[in-house]
């Protein structure tokens, strides 16, 4: 128990510290968790079947009525489109960093990180002016006589998806830039002296090299994009409500705190089951790609 | 060039190296002149070696020619084309890098089938070529392991072998030594020419370890500040180095500075500053009467107490070191020049600190340049 807990928390350069010291140091984050986070979401979560009396009838509705289930598979797959927006358009600037040195890249990283220092609301309010009916979105394709009456681009569940993607790029650039930056320079040269190309080096070794970052990239981007509030309300509108202010609505509008509850219950169990099945899947390539 | 049809990777095939000529090659870096107009011809089969300090220009060339870096302007010919233009992909050449280079998520085999992959090579064959190479290397059944189970001097024999395995007609070595130990080390040295005898591949090999390159090439170039010093076998390189920076980074060597004179046609001496003089060999066309010349000779060349035909310079004993199969004796003989003279243990008697004694040698063994 003890050496694995000093793998767990040590890695690499083993016993450094004796488990005790160890604790010690943890314990001002663990009490500091333990009394502002998992104790309230105990409390919170335990009210699902505890009010009035020890019940299920909160898991019955939810199992009962479509809309939930709507809403909730409409959450997990805005989550996986972001994800694979973010993908899509952050692995070419990670990359890029990834090749940078001096002060090009702290230009390149100021870039992509500047926007996590401007509210998520303002950047919100933004993509509401870009996209509405007389927007830069809509204007531009009429001046360019793409279209010849503005689209209805706010309030759909793309504006939602371009917003979200947006603003949720950095936490998939990061990852990956810092497990591209790790593979040594020489591996990609080898490569191409042993005949790759330039597309098979990044096939064959910078892109599996990069999967530990790119998973860690997926499941940040997904797991926040499952909380997401603001934006899908913003921009999303009435008929592409999203899990987040599904539990709101029913908190705060219509005081029913122990279908809050079940519903936060149920967002939460799913979630984690999709991170472990995320994670074996993940195992398992490593372990193919090693084989 | 790359034999595709599953044979090779053996001496009875016919395969051999290809001749390599670097021509007036020129690479700066904005005012760094890292490769200063090097051009050397290596034949085909030839193991080359490299031989500078840190910054000297060898690995710029090394890249070059694996087509890492562009050199501003000249030619390097392999079989007599320019390769200059071409991609390092497409080049051919088989290449050892420093730290290895093995690719963490693929397993040995993995390792060493990637070149076979990349040239399209059948399934089939590539599992006999990589059995072959892995035969080579002596690492056979070694084929499943995980690259990183595998100790240093194994990392180094799979890299060996992913580098051989496409039958290269020219093999790069960056320093594929560097990182072992002092024993291990000398037992690569051996085997990697062992190999290279094999398969009869052209090689050209970066080093600053003058012993390696010694023990391994069949010629060396020295290089410093970006251009060749001297470009010969080893024996002649130490024994007749052209210049002072050759004769001091290849082994070990007794510099002593003097001033050139003449006591009568043909037979020179140099006089040290404020003291004795020693006869010299020979006659170089650089000589001047007066001239300032710095004299180089081998430890091992100098006799303490006995008769030679130069010297003797009369010292004392500042310290004796004992080296296993040698016993170093450095010998103070002015306030500017200690001698190391190098004796075989056997013969050598232990010379008390502080002892007078006097230091000679076959004139003919010293060099001396013109500085």
């Amino acid at each position: 128990m003890r050496g694995r807990l000093h793998r767990m928390l040590h890695g690499v350069s083993a016993s450094r510290y004796s488990a005790a010291s160890t604790l010690l140091l943890l314990a001002p984050l663990l009490i500091l968790l333990l009394l502002a986070f998992y104790l309230p979401l105990a409390q919170f979560l335990s009210r699902s079947f505890m009010e009035p009396t020890l019940t299920l009838d909160n898991y019955a509705r939810i199992a009962d009525r479509p809309i939930y289930a709507t809403i909730l598979l409409r959450t997990f797959r805005t989550g996986l489109i972001v994800a694979v927006g973010t993908l899509v358009l952050g692995f070419p600037i990670a990359y890029l960093m990834s090749t940078l040195r001096g002060w090009r890249l702290v230009v390149v990283a100021a870039i992509v990180v500047l926007p996590l220092l401007v509210s998520v609301l303002v950047r919100t309010y933004a993509w509401q002016v870009l996209l509405g009916r007389n927007g830069v979105v809509n204007q531009t394709l009429e001046g360019l006589g793409i279209i010849d009456a503005p689209v209805k681009l706010l309030n759909t569940e793309f504006a939602v998806w371009l917003a979200m993607t947006h603003i949720l790029l950095p936490f998939m650039v990061l990852p990956i830039y810092s497990s591209l930056r790790g593979i040594p320079r020489d591996l990609s040269q080898s490569a191409q002296s042993l005949g790759a190309s330039w597309p098979n080096v990044l096939r064959h070794i910078i892109l599996p090299l990069s999967l530990p970052g790119v998973a860690a990239g997926m499941v940040l981007v997904f797991v926040i994009s499952l909380g997401y509030f603001i934006t899908p309300m913003l921009l999303g509108g009435p008929t592409t409500m999203m899990i987040a202010s599904l539990i709101g609505q029913q908190a705060t509008k219509l005081l029913d705190w122990p279908m809050a509850s079940a519903i936060a219950a149920v967002l939460l169990f799913v979630t984690v089951a999709i991170m472990a099945l995320f994670q074996r899947v993940l195992r398992l390539d490593r372990v193919m790609g090693n084989g | 060039m790359t034999d595709s049809t599953g044979q090779a990777l053996a001496d009875d095939t016919g395969m051999a190296g290809a001749p390599v000529s670097v021509r007036d090659i020129y690479k700066a870096y904005g005012s760094v002149r890292a490769v200063n107009g090097v051009s050397l011809d290596i034949a085909p089969g030839e193991f080359v070696a490299l031989l500078g300090p840190s910054g000297s220009g060898k690995t710029t060339l090394l890249m070059a020619i694996a087509g890492f870096e562009t050199p501003d302007s000249g030619e390097i010919l392999i079989d007599g084309r320019d390769i200059v233009p071409q991609p390092p992909h497409k080049r051919g050449i088989g290449m050892v890098f420093q730290r290895y280079a093995l690719f963490p998520h693929m397993t040995v085999a993995q390792n060493i089938a990637f070149p076979l992959r990349m040239r399209k090579v059948p399934k089939a064959d590539q599992q006999e070529r990589v059995e072959r190479a892995l035969a080579l290397v002596r690492l056979s059944g070694y084929g499943d392991r995980r690259v990183n189970q595998l100790s240093g001097g194994q990392q180094q024999r799979v890299a060996m072998a992913r580098a051989i395995v496409f039958d290269p007609p020219v093999l790069l070595m960056d320093e594929p030594l560097g990182a072992l130990d002092k024993r291990l080390r000398e037992e690569m040295q051996i085997e990697l020419k062992h190999i290279q005898r094999q398969l009869r591949t052209t090689v050209i090999y970066v080093t600053h370890d003058q012993a390696e390159a010694l023990t391994m090439a069949d010629r060396i170039a020295v290089i410093s500040d970006g251009l060749v010093q001297q470009f010969a076998p080893p024996a002649e390189v130490y024994e007749r180095p052209t210049n002072a920076f050759v004769a001091g980074f290849v082994g070990e060597t007794n510099f002593i500075d003097g001033t050139l004179e003449r006591a009568e046609p043909g037979s020179w001496r140099l006089r040290l500053a404020g003291g004795p003089a020693v006869a010299l060999a020979g006659e170089e066309p650089s000589w001047r009467v007066g001239a300032p010349a710095r004299m180089a000779i081998r430890p091992e060349s100098m006799r303490l107490d006995g008769e030679a035909s130069s010297g003797p310079l009369l010292g004392r004993v500042e310290e004796t070191i004992y080296g296993g199969g040698t016993l170093a004796c450095i010998v103070r003989i002015t306030d500017h020049v200690a001698l190391t003279v190098r004796e075989a243990a056997a013969e050598g008697r232990l010379r008390r600190t502080g002892d007078e004694i006097a230091v000679s040698w076959p004139a003919e063994r010293s060099r001396v340049f013109v500085t």
